[in-house]
């Protein structure tokens, strides 16, 4: 061999031994949580337009604790500390939109706790709550007078209809879910009666007055939101759209085809807080494609039947948590088809199970 | 027409801009090649030469074992100076290292090879050639030509949908032997007399379509189908799927329900062994990446080691770090330089240390995207948990074996699970445990 400039060869540098694939997709668990909570700035500033600072007071203070409660849980259970994953966070956030006008801070700080602890960390942490930490935290802030005056003072004031009555007469206390225009139309109304809000004002945000969750008083601000996550490709926009679609189609029946009355439905109460941002959570909804599918439309006709009966004039957060329940059984029972296959597979597989966790090994031989 | 495909699919950047326009280069051959003795699927070939024994191109140096398995021929002329056992990409094979005295005298074509050859010789003269399927899984092509009697073929598929990141090698066959290629489908047509062909290209290879468009015209039975460019489009189960509407069923062959596929450049190398009486001693290789200076596509004899077509591509512009025989979606890492292109090297890929990505795990939030991105509808992430918790049974009954390794599950993940690892691990213990049986 004639000499000339040395040969490059790979002997000559440091290289490494992995598995395949060799390139991931440029994102990131933690990028996914950025963007929820960049879409919850819409509501946000929805919600310090029309109740002033008290939202953004009230959401730091459930963000402060989700962050730190979840923080300490891992350090005294000695868990890796995974609050970097930015999941408290929109927990926190979450909890604060969805706190009616006038909560106390105290309320919040409860509420925080029970999600991050009870929902979240107790079952397993991140992905393996079954139940949406926010909403689980909601219902119970919501059950919590009935709770109260059941058990311990022995009255019932969820009864809406009386409810909606004391409301009108008395400036909504801590203690009582607050009031919102949906308390016009619920309770068996079939119709929009006279004096309600116009639906350009729920539309825009405004409630007049009547208070409502923090974060769910424009219709505009939660459409943004919902839209930011879509063009993200965060949120499957299947997801919302059965979901709502679902809760309107009933509407538009049950009021004999009343277009009026299927958008007050539309825009008030959490429809489209909860269509954005808590039945398209991940970790509490369907897995497989059908149930994902089924997932939100078994909320749509929770949510429309709670809302027409005399259960509860808010119904998203009930028929979310108890979809919640059921969705896991229902995945197992509609595992996709796997190609080739003739059958779906029928097996007893354990999400929720806690696994061990290992970092990614990349070999390096020198 | 472009063929919208509803299977599920990752979109990694083709990154094939750097070599798809340029034309294939014949590369400059080595003094020294190395051929193991397993450039396919299936049992090692037997060596068949001893040191000193003198070669020609297209001497046979290991004969093929076994049903599944194929013949290894010499691609240049000279002398055997080595029978050896080397590392190479999938493990410890047995080599025959021979000196090039860059002669490249040829064995005399084959004798029954021509243009009016009996159809029930062309197995024999495919395997004779040391064929393989060259789109990366090497599958010995004489085995895949002679399907149970009991099958009917009724349609051949061309695989042209290249759709790991970085290759160009199928593309720019297609554009340049486009004639070969469809010569080559004659002969299996005449094998099976099939009632359509398809051709399956990726819409971002239209100079493809429309090379091979003019070499099938008049050949009415052929049909080019322009899919989606996505990953895995040229999958071959998938292929089929969306060329025929026909799946695989669980644990069969493409023969079961009818269809021979295989890849382009294949169909060029069963014209040049049918017709022309050559053997397989040469295929295309797109050497690419960000540390390459000058990423070609090289014509590139079977046998070349892979650091002596460093310098002939420019050399490294930018320190590597990882070497992937093949893609990154797919491929195989390799340090040894040593490692000679094989029958199924549609490319080798370089990447730098910016580009190794090595994020820390975290868990899974349960997003379900491995689900939506996976080509056979397995639940990635189930057999990932049943086989961390060593249930080894579940990940069997959630369809483990189905698993294509495509890698789309481990590429979406936005927590960095090393999803396929662990399918991968699960299929190798569920094996062991079927042989444990």
């Amino acid at each position: 061999m004639t000499t000339e400039k040395k040969k490059t060869t790979l002997a000559d540098y440091d290289l490494v031994l992995d598995n395949s694939p060799h390139i991931f997709e440029k994102w990131s668990s933690q990028w996914i949580m950025l963007q929820v909570i960049i879409a919850m700035m819409f509501p946000l500033i929805a919600g310090i337009y029309f109740f002033g600072l008290q939202i953004v007071y009230l959401t730091v203070i459930a963000v402060i604790t989700c962050v730190v409660s979840e923080y300490l849980y891992e350090k005294i259970v000695r868990k890796r500390v995974t609050v970097t994953d930015l999941s408290a966070v929109v927990t926190g956030m979450l909890i604060g939109l969805s706190m009616p006008n006038g909560t106390q801070w105290f309320s919040v700080i409860i509420v925080s706790l029970f999600a991050i602890i009870v929902l979240k960390m107790i079952p397993g942490g991140i992905g393996k709550n079954r139940f949406n930490p926010a909403v689980g935290g909601r219902v119970m802030y919501l059950m919590a007078p009935w709770i109260v005056n059941t058990f311990i003072a022995g009255e019932d004031l969820i009864t809406t209809a009386s409810q909606a009555e004391a409301i009108t007469t008395a400036t909504p206390d801590d203690l009582v879910a607050a009031a919102t225009p949906l308390y016009y139309i619920a309770s068996g109304a079939s119709e929009v009666p006279e004096g309600a809000q116009t639906l350009m004002n729920l539309f825009l945000g405004n409630q007049g007055g009547w208070g409502g969750s923090l974060g769910e008083t424009s219709a505009l601000a939660l459409l943004l939101a919902m839209a930011f996550l879509i063009v993200r490709r965060i949120i499957n926009p299947k997801i919302p759209a059965l979901y709502i679609g679902t809760v309107a189609s009933i509407m538009l029946v049950y009021s004999g085809f009343d277009f009026e009355y299927m958008m007050y439905h539309m825009f008030s109460g959490a429809l489209l807080l909860g269509a954005t941002f808590m039945i398209t959570d991940y970790a509490s909804g369907g897995l497989t494609s059908v149930g994902r599918t089924l997932f939100p439309i078994g909320a749509g006709i929770l949510t429309a039947a709670f809302r027409i009966g005399y259960f509860s004039p808010e119904g998203v957060g009930f028929s979310i948590l108890i979809m919640n329940a059921i969705i896991p059984f229902i995945d197992k029972l509609v595992m996709p088809k796997i190609y080739g296959h003739k059958k779906r597979p029928m097996v007893e597989a354990d999400y929720n199970l806690t696994e061990p966790l290992k970092k990614r090994d990349v070999l390096t031989e020198k | 027409m472009r063929l919208k495909t509803k299977q599920q699919a990752t979109f990694p950047k083709h990154n094939k801009s750097r070599t798809h326009h340029k034309q294939i280069e014949k590369a400059q051959t080595p003094s020294i090649m190395v051929y193991p003795m397993s450039m396919h699927l299936g049992a090692p070939a037997k060596p068949v030469v001893a040191v000193g024994d003198h070669v020609k191109v297209g001497t046979l140096l290991g004969e093929a074992q076994g049903f599944i398995s194929a013949n290894v021929l010499s691609s240049v002329s000279g002398e055997v100076i080595s029978i050896e056992e080397r590392n190479m990409v999938n493990g410890v094979l047995q080599c025959v290292i021979i000196k090039n005295d860059a002669e490249y005298i040829e064995e005399p074509p084959f004798p029954e090879a021509g243009e009016n050859v009996d159809p029930a010789l062309v197995p024999e003269l495919i395997k004779r050639a040391g064929i393989t399927g060259m789109g990366g899984a090497q599958f010995p092509t004489n085995v895949k030509m002679a399907p149970p009697k009991d099958k009917t073929i009724d349609t051949i598929i061309l695989n042209g949908a290249e759709c790991e990141p970085y290759s160009t090698s199928d593309l720019r066959t297609m554009i340049e032997y486009a004639d070969e290629i469809i010569k080559g489908v004659r002969v299996i047509d005449e094998l099976f007399n099939v009632k359509t062909i398809y051709i399956g290209i990726e819409d971002n290879a239209k100079e493809a379509g429309e090379a091979l468009g003019k070499a099938i015209e008049g050949y009415d039975k052929v049909q080019i189908k322009v899919l989606e460019a996505k990953y895995p489009q040229g999958s071959e189960k998938q292929l089929i799927e969306n060329c025929t509407g026909r799946q695989v069923p669980a644990g069969g062959l493409p023969a079961d329900i009818g269809c021979i596929v295989s890849n382009v450049g294949t169909f060029q190398q069963i014209y040049r062994a049918v017709r022309l009486g050559k053997p397989m001693v040469e295929r295309v290789t797109t050497i690419s990446g960000t540390p390459i200076a000058d990423p070609k596509n090289l014509l590139v004899r079977l046998g070349t080691p892979i650091d002596d077509l460093i310098d002939q591509c420019g050399g490294f512009q930018e320190v590597p770090r990882k070497v992937i025989h093949g893609g990154p979606m797919m491929g195989k890492t390799i340090k040894d330089g040593a490692i000679p292109i094989s029958k199924g090297t549609t490319h080798i890929t370089f990447m730098t240390a910016d580009e190794v990505d090595a994020e820390e795990r975290i868990d899974c939030i349960r997003c379900s995207e491995c689900l939506n991105v996976c080509p056979v509808s397995l639940q990635p992430i189930l057999i990932s948990n049943a086989y961390e918790r060593g249930d080894i049974e579940k990940a069997e009954q959630l369809g483990a074996m189905d698993c294509i390794e495509c890698g789309n599950c481990s590429f979406i993940c936005p927590s960095k699970i090393p999803l396929l690892d662990n399918i991968i691990k699960a299929k190798t213990a569920i094996k062991q445990n079927a042989r444990a049986v």
